[in-house]
């Protein structure tokens, strides 16, 4: 007994410092996610502060049961879908542990306890929010045990969920488990559409996990005893997760697991985003081999611009903005019948319109990283080369949008000219500054900085840069501005945007100069 | 015969690792030459600073004359590069990635055209032609990555661990492809730990070991210097020589 829990302490121990290693890579990494937590810190307390006056001044958080569930409901889909991929490990588990005296309950043991670490650093704050709560609210030391019992069973009701249907997929290959599962995901979803339109059936009156863990969690909130219907409710379905790791772990799964190369999310997560970006080629060229780079008498400038698009139909990011902003469209369309959502059609656009040069920028480093030593040994212009990508950046991350604000500016919301301003801006500014702060990273001793970490930076700065026209359109719809108004510093805006621009892009052909890769 | 490369007094440092210390190389117009050493000896190092994808902390590097220092720009036009993991725009076809490969070298389009027709016969890559780049293999994507060095008929080829990968056909073929090359005057200059290859394909070896050169010259003058026999073959040799140094490190 002794030696097995030595043994899983190690496997354990030798997990948790593979994944968080990457920290000590760079002190910019331990800066940056020091801001995350800090930043995560204060949205938690703003939240707790808020929750708890509203609670203070009555308001029974049980009324909130069916959008609770909802939240709920999509983690429990998404671990669900997330289990569809099967029993992954990666390589380096598979050559040090199960060639050793490693046994499989060890191994599964190890695995859920590190996750479990990993997930605790990066939503301890929302534990903290639990307990400032509690403590804001003076509630009793009974309820606040059996909320932090509640919160910590659901984190490893997840765990033990996905471990297991990902073991049950494996195994049991060629059955039709993930048919069941997607049935099982659509029916947990489905009572959320209640929360866009009139729909029969709602979270509060069924038996789903979601519901009863919904209902535990609000009632303590709320410092009052869960129903205990709630509690058993959600401990049955705790325990049944439980049960079925075990009936799933009880084969020789190691010889199920698929190992993928390892890759940290905090570092070399470029190295798993490269096999997803494989798997996106695979899938989108067969409409992407459409459209081919062809040897015509064209100018390097275009040619290189071609190649930047047609890489991004290939490799999905055409597909992907595409998809984002038919996600507005939807949003828009369908709150269109919830009054003048015309902010919050706004404030979606101006988040999304930030987010996709970001995204851009992202996939070109995923998959051109790694090949940009062809550029940089060619001898070719880089200022040609980057200016390039930063037009072809800016012609994807346009015209989707503008488009979807013209058809919208006819389905739904009569005033197009602010939010084609902000989508300009946040194309043009976003994508320069992305491309920049992406290759600054490059130069010595920056590399091993996470991407995702990276973009948050990015996205920071941009918002800065933005911050002209975000206050302007805030302005323009609080004071009501006239067209032409609306006209005149659109375009300014809009100048301003291209000037930030070059101004980056002449940076970039700076700092080119220095990548080391 | 002129020099095509001169390395001079080269030092490069990863924070705490000393990579390069001093480093002189000499490589010759028209010759194989062979950059051997053990494992983090700073051959890839010395290689990716020559190429331009690492900066120097001190020293000087001449290709054809040209200080890369003060172009850092054209003397690339002059060389052809393969790295030791060859990473390739795989959302390209074969063929669109020599096209790219021979635009941003700005050759003519009617030669790009020839060119690439020449190489996917020479590498034996013509039914991959409009294939993705991701769905090669390992060993066609370094044939392929040869092809797009060599298309704009570099004077000096620069690679790392050419024969890595590649089935002995390929192999045979490259081995071919460089002799034609160094008898129209271009310089091939390799990196391996194929020992038996070196000796068999280059004209000089270096050896190098823990960022300084050793020793250099023909397998003749190894075998003198490294006092070993004269039946000795280059591992002999090479092995000979590292230990020494290694002993030499430790006293």
């Amino acid at each position: 007994m002794a030696d097995a829990m030595s043994r899983l302490l190690n496997v354990y121990l030798v997990k948790v410092k593979i994944v968080l290693g990457a920290f000590k890579a760079s002190k910019i990494n331990l800066l940056l996610i020091l801001v995350y937590l800090f930043g995560v810190v204060f949205g938690c307390f703003g939240l707790g502060m808020a929750v708890t006056e509203a609670i203070r001044r009555g308001m029974d958080l049980s009324v909130y049961v069916d959008e609770f569930s909802a939240l709920i409901s999509l983690g429990l889909a998404v671990a669900i879908l997330a289990s569809f991929r099967g029993f992954i490990v990666f390589d380096y588990e598979e050559s040090l542990f199960f060639t050793s005296t490693i046994t499989p309950w060890i191994f599964l043991a190890a695995s859920i306890l590190s996750d479990l670490t990993i997930f605790s650093i990066f939503f301890g704050p929302f534990f903290v929010l639990l307990g400032m709560i509690s403590v804001s609210l003076s509630l009793s030391p009974m309820i606040v045990l059996l909320l932090f019992i509640v919160a910590v069973l659901l984190v490893l009701f997840i765990l033990f969920l996905k471990k297991a249907l990902s073991l049950l997929i494996s195994v049991y290959a060629d059955s039709i488990i993930r048919y069941i599962l997607m049935v099982i995901t659509v029916l947990l979803l489905l009572p959320a559409i209640r929360l866009l339109y009139p729909f029969p059936i709602r979270y509060g009156g069924l038996p789903y996990p979601s519901t009863f863990i919904a209902e535990a969690l609000l009632h303590l909130l709320c410092g009052k005893q869960p129903p205990s219907i709630s509690l058993l409710g959600f401990f049955s379905y705790f325990i049944s997760s439980f049960i079925l790791l075990v009936f799933c772990s009880r084969r020789d799964i190691f010889r199920y697991a698929k190992a993928i190369p390892f890759f940290s999310p905090f570092d070399a997560s470029i190295k798993a985003q490269t096999i997803k970006m494989g798997q996106n080629i695979r899938l989108f060229s067969k409409i992407g081999l459409r459209f081919t780079l062809a040897l015509k008498s064209e100018s390097l400038f275009r040619f290189l611009i071609k190649k930047e698009l047609i890489r991004m139909i290939r490799d999905g990011s055409l597909f992907a903005v595409l998809i984002f902003y038919i996600v507005v469209l939807i949003v828009s369309v369908a709150t269109k019948s919830a009054g003048d959502s015309f902010p919050a059609w706004l404030f979606i656009l101006a988040i999304y319109s930030l987010t996709v040069p970001a995204m851009l920028v992202t996939n070109w480093r995923v998959g051109e990283l790694n090949s940009l030593w062809i550029p940089l040994t060619s001898g070719m212009n880089l200022k040609i080369f980057f200016s390039s990508l930063l037009y072809a950046f800016v012609l994807v991350s346009i015209p989707i949008p503008v488009g979807i604000i013209i058809i919208l500016s006819f389905v739904a919301h009569p005033n197009p000219l602010l939010p084609l301003v902000l989508v300009v801006s946040a194309s043009m500014i976003g994508a320069s500054i992305h491309l920049f702060v992406m290759i600054r990273f490059l130069e010595k001793k920056r590399k091993a900085t996470p991407g995702f970490m990276i973009s948050w930076m990015s996205i920071l700065l941009s918002s800065v840069f933005l911050s002209p026209a975000y206050v302007y359109v805030a302005l323009s719809f609080i004071f009501g501005f006239t067209p032409p108004i609306d006209l005149a510093s659109g375009a300014g805006l809009i100048i301003y945007s291209y000037f930030i621009f070059r101004f980056f892009l002449k940076k970039l052909e700076q700092k080119a100069l220095h990548i080391e890769i | 015969m002129s020099l095509i490369l001169e390395i001079h007094d080269l030092w490069k440092a990863y924070d705490e690792v000393q990579a390069l210390r001093g480093l002189n190389l000499e490589v010759k117009r028209g010759e194989i030459f062979g950059l051997i050493g053990p494992n983090g000896a700073g051959k890839t190092t010395s290689l990716k600073i020559i190429v331009g994808l690492l900066s120097m902390d001190k020293g000087t590097i001449k290709v054809d004359g040209r200080d890369i220092k003060e172009e850092p720009y054209e003397y690339k036009r002059f060389i052809g590069y393969v790295p030791e993991s060859v990473a390739l725009p795989e959302y390209l076809t074969l063929k669109e990635f020599l096209i790219y490969s021979g635009k941003i070298r700005e050759i003519p389009n009617d030669q790009i055209k020839e060119r690439i027709d020449y190489f996917l016969k020479a590498f034996e890559l013509e039914d991959k032609r409009n294939s993705l780049i991701l769905s090669l293999s390992r060993g066609m994507k370094q044939k392929a990555a040869m092809a797009a060095a060599l298309l704009h008929d570099p004077i000096l080829l620069i690679l790392d661990e050419p024969l890595v990968g590649i089935d002995p056909v390929g192999q045979h073929r490259i081995k071919e492809i460089f002799s034609e090359r160094v008898k129209e005057g271009k310089t091939i200059f390799i990196s391996t730990h194929m020992l038996d290859t070196a000796e068999r394909m280059c004209d000089r070896v270096a050896v190098i070991h823990r960022g300084r050169r050793i020793a250099s010259g023909d397998l003749s003058s190894l075998r003198r210097i490294s006092e070993e026999g004269g039946n000795a073959t280059l591992e002999e040799v090479f092995l000979k020589l590292t230990e020494e140094k290694i002993e030499e490190d430790k006293g």
